[in-house]
């Protein structure tokens, strides 16, 4: 009988409460976000090919609160995938990866603390 | 002594459809360990509970486990450390099941069979030993106390997606024989490590280093190893 | 399983070092262009703010680097994702010329975009 055919043992198991796992499936799930946003935005921002007046009337449509939000949202995309990704190539590095969690949870603050200042600034436009 | 139910999850393919759980209520004393306690079910109990042993002080790796929710070794496991009334026993997860608390290891012996676990030498033998300084030694000390339990191989992402991907355990022994000054392999064992169903397969999630019960770090030897293929491809070194 | 497990596709360290580079790049040219963007730019943002900024030399080649860099390491994840969804042989070579296709011609658009400002 070869591996394929016989039963799985105890799927969804493992090491799901592991901090490591789902550092990746948000690391995954934001790099994913991330790649579709640069398509929206390179397509935005070729629109300046149209005229000066259709690119400023799509930048004026970026001011409505709930964009303003989702504009909020994808700054803690960049800032997760971002400093969870200073965490991974450091790993590739060979530092820290004994801290790796430690590491981790220092990174968020950054990204914590500089998703707050955005937050600050962008709040008036949404409320 | 205190009686202890041990909650186990059985399967048998000849008979059940799906695996289920049985209770057992075995009585604990003194150091008991959670692979004693599946002797005693088996002997006094049910003759058919089926499970992998072999040394009993865990260094053969037969027989890891997945007790209460954690990758453990049943023979390294104190019962009454754990401080709990039950149990679970589990076969260690995304495995293939081949009766009860066994899996089927194949797979992962070709595994570890592919990144040729031994010593490659291509200069004349020396009629002594072959020597090493205690600082090339040392880098030996954490890959070689891997008892091949496959508790790792279990607990990591990469080999529940990628059936062929080599796992921490096979990677962690590549490790051992690369970074070991008495190997001269130079780039022969390299193509089976050096590809995406090896080392590039690892994405330093580190499961594997949390499920370790010998607390090795197989992370720790990947990304060496990743490093490594860039040393010798793009800076010319030998390691 | 013995066969498939030994008879293995070489290959992987250039997109996974490519990965690690782009990151470096993106890493850096993405502050760049958010700072001068959010934080010393007009607000409102307007089509010739993008103009004024990229009337600078050193503006143009981060911008164009950040573009190149960032569809590479988005495009090269996806890929490293679906490879984990369990694409391998030849569907992952139809993955790969596919990929290029499409970050090249992205790039291609790219950069005809930004020409606008740069003619």
């Amino acid at each position: 009988m070869s591996a394929k055919d016989r039963e799985t043992a105890n799927v969804g198991s493992g090491l799901w409460k592991g901090l490591g796992m789902w550092a990746w499936l948000l690391f995954r799930i934001s790099g994913l976000i991330l790649v579709g946003y640069l398509f929206v935005h390179v397509w935005v921002i070729s629109q300046g090919r149209a005229g000066v007046d259709e690119l400023n009337d799509l930048f004026d449509l970026f001011h409505h609160p709930v964009l303003v939000f989702f504009e909020l949202m994808l700054v803690a995309a960049v800032l997760y995938h971002a400093l969870n990704g200073v965490r991974i190539v450091l790993m590739d590095l060979g530092v820290g990866i004994r801290q790796h969690k430690t590491v981790f949870w220092a990174v968020m603050v950054v990204a914590a603390a500089t998703l707050a200042v955005f937050a600050w600034q962008a709040l008036p436009s949404i409320f | 002594m205190s009686d202890i139910t041990f909650h186990v999850k059985r399967f048998d393919p000849a008979v059940d459809k799906a695996p289920y759980y049985q209770d057992f209520v075995v009585p604990v004393e003194g150091s008991m360990t959670v692979l004693e306690a599946l002797f005693d079910i088996q002997e006094k109990q049910d003759g058919s509970l089926a499970f992998r042993y072999c040394c009993r002080s865990s260094i053969c790796g037969s027989c890891a486990m997945y007790i209460n929710g954690r990758y453990r070794l049943a023979c390294q496991t104190n019962v009454a450390h754990m401080g709990v009334p039950r149990v679970t026993v589990e076969p260690l997860p995304h495995v293939p099941l081949v009766r009860d608390l066994v899996w089927d290891m194949e797979d992962f012996f070709v595994k570890y069979e592919a990144i040729k676990p031994w010593l490659i030498r291509n200069s004349a033998l020396p009629d002594t030993e072959i020597t090493q300084s205690p600082a090339e030694r040392l880098k030996l000390n954490m890959p070689i106390d891997c008892i091949l339990c496959a508790a790792c191989y279990s607990s990591c992402p990469s080999v529940w997606t990628e059936e062929n991907y080599l796992g921490p355990a096979a990677l962690l022994k590549a490790y051992r024989f690369e970074v070991d000054s008495r190997d001269e392999a130079g780039r022969e064992r390299m193509p089976s490590w050096d590809n995406e169903r090896g080392v590039y397969r690892c994405h330093t999630i580190a499961n594997c280093s949390e499920a370790c019960p010998k607390e090795l770090n197989p992370t720790e030897g990947i990304q060496w190893l990743k490093g490594s293929a860039v040393r010798r491809r793009l800076l010319g070194r030998k390691k | 399983m013995r066969a498939e497990v030994l008879a293995r596709e070489q290959g992987g360290m250039w997109p996974w070092l490519g990965q690690r580079v782009t990151a470096v790049l993106v890493l850096v040219t993405i502050m760049v262009h958010l700072v001068l963007t959010h934080l010393f730019a007009s607000v409102p943002l307007t089509f010739d703010d993008i103009g004024d900024r990229l009337a600078s030399g050193a503006v143009l080649v981060n911008d164009v680097v950040l573009l190149l860099a960032v569809l590479f390491h988005g495009l090269n994840g996806v890929r490293m994702v679906l490879l984990d969804w369990g694409l391998s042989g030849g569907g992952r070579r139809v993955l790969d010329i596919v990929l290029w296709a499409v970050g090249v011609a992205a790039a291609a658009y790219g950069i005809w975009a930004l020409w606008v400002w740069v003619s």
